[in-house]
């Protein structure tokens, strides 16, 4: 994860939009771990003076948008592979860039599988249903859950969860 | 530790290994051990059968990966079929229906293979 990060972080640098950045991460992560290695990410630009998502999705789960009215959450999907799975022709092919507007008062919420797929004491997965509500909801859910810890019901996971509030 | 077993059928030159249970990170070497004695065995038309599947990790996948490469080399392919769902659905989310072929049943895998003999 660490050392993604720092790939990430140098590659931004030079590319300026979501695919391109993802495809030079998939070149340099191919050509660099072992076969049975990949990495799963979002990789995603946000304008915040003009509102604009722009996210690319390479084998990670969907971004949660949340239009900040009673409706549930929307999951974004793109399509992409996990990077390094492919040398690149496969995943540069497949992997599709979109751009969302954000109206004033939506959020969008990012997340690994190590939320939807944590699992209690009783082997019971926190799953993509306990997702649903605000992301504030979700989040203090989570937060909660996990602070039960030493009660046997927590979900004692690694996660990033990550939510940006549109303003208006 | 969850239970995981792999069972392995030959259909002439076709090699079935139906996986079960778990298969994660504590899991995986299993696995792998498995469709390294088929390499071992030059036996490159490989059918893995998910039906008994419970769940699968990212450790997991990666035994996919990890021999994937060898196989194709050598004029093969691994297919793979009977993904519940849930299975399915860890797979689809990270590409792998753009890199292997999914089928729904055993039988029509190995017309699969049998055809493109």
């Amino acid at each position: 994860m660490a050392e993604f990060k720092g790939v990430v972080q140098t590659l931004a640098h030079s590319y300026t939009t979501p695919a391109q950045l993802a495809y030079a991460a998939n070149r340099v992560v191919y050509s660099h771990t072992e076969r049975k290695a990949f990495i799963s990410a979002v990789v995603a630009k946000l304008d915040p003076a003009n509102r604009f998502l722009t996210f690319a999705r390479a084998g990670h789960p969907p971004i949660m948008y949340c239009s900040g009215d009673d409706r549930s959450p929307q999951n974004l999907m793109s399509a992409g592979i996990g990077i390094g799975l492919d040398s690149g022709d496969t995943f540069n092919r497949i992997l599709e860039e979109k751009t969302v507007r954000l109206i004033p008062g939506a959020s969008v919420v990012l997340y690994t599988d190590g939320v939807t797929e944590a699992r209690n004491a009783k082997g019971e997965e926190f799953s993509e249903e306990r997702l649903g509500g605000t992301p504030a909801s979700t989040f203090a859910r989570m937060r909660g859950e996990i602070r039960r810890g030493n009660q046997g019901t927590a979900y004692p996971i690694h996660y990033r969860f990550l939510w940006r509030n549109a303003t208006s | 530790m969850e239970k995981f077993e792999v069972f392995r059928h030959d259909i002439d030159d076709i090699s079935v290994l139906n996986i079960q249970g778990f298969l994660d990170a504590h899991t995986a070497p299993d696995f792998e051990n498995e469709l390294q004695k088929l390499l071992q065995e030059k036996r490159y038309k490989i059918i893995v059968n998910l039906d008994g599947l419970q769940y699968i990790s990212s450790a997991g996948l990666g035994v996919f990966m990890g021999v994937i490469e060898d196989i194709r080399e050598n004029k093969g392919d691994l297919k793979i079929c009977n993904a519940g769902e849930k299975v399915f659905k860890v797979f689809d989310l990270l590409g792998f229906p753009s890199l292997y072929e999914f089928y729904p049943t055993e039988a029509e895998t190995v017309e699969k293979f049998k055809a493109a003999d």
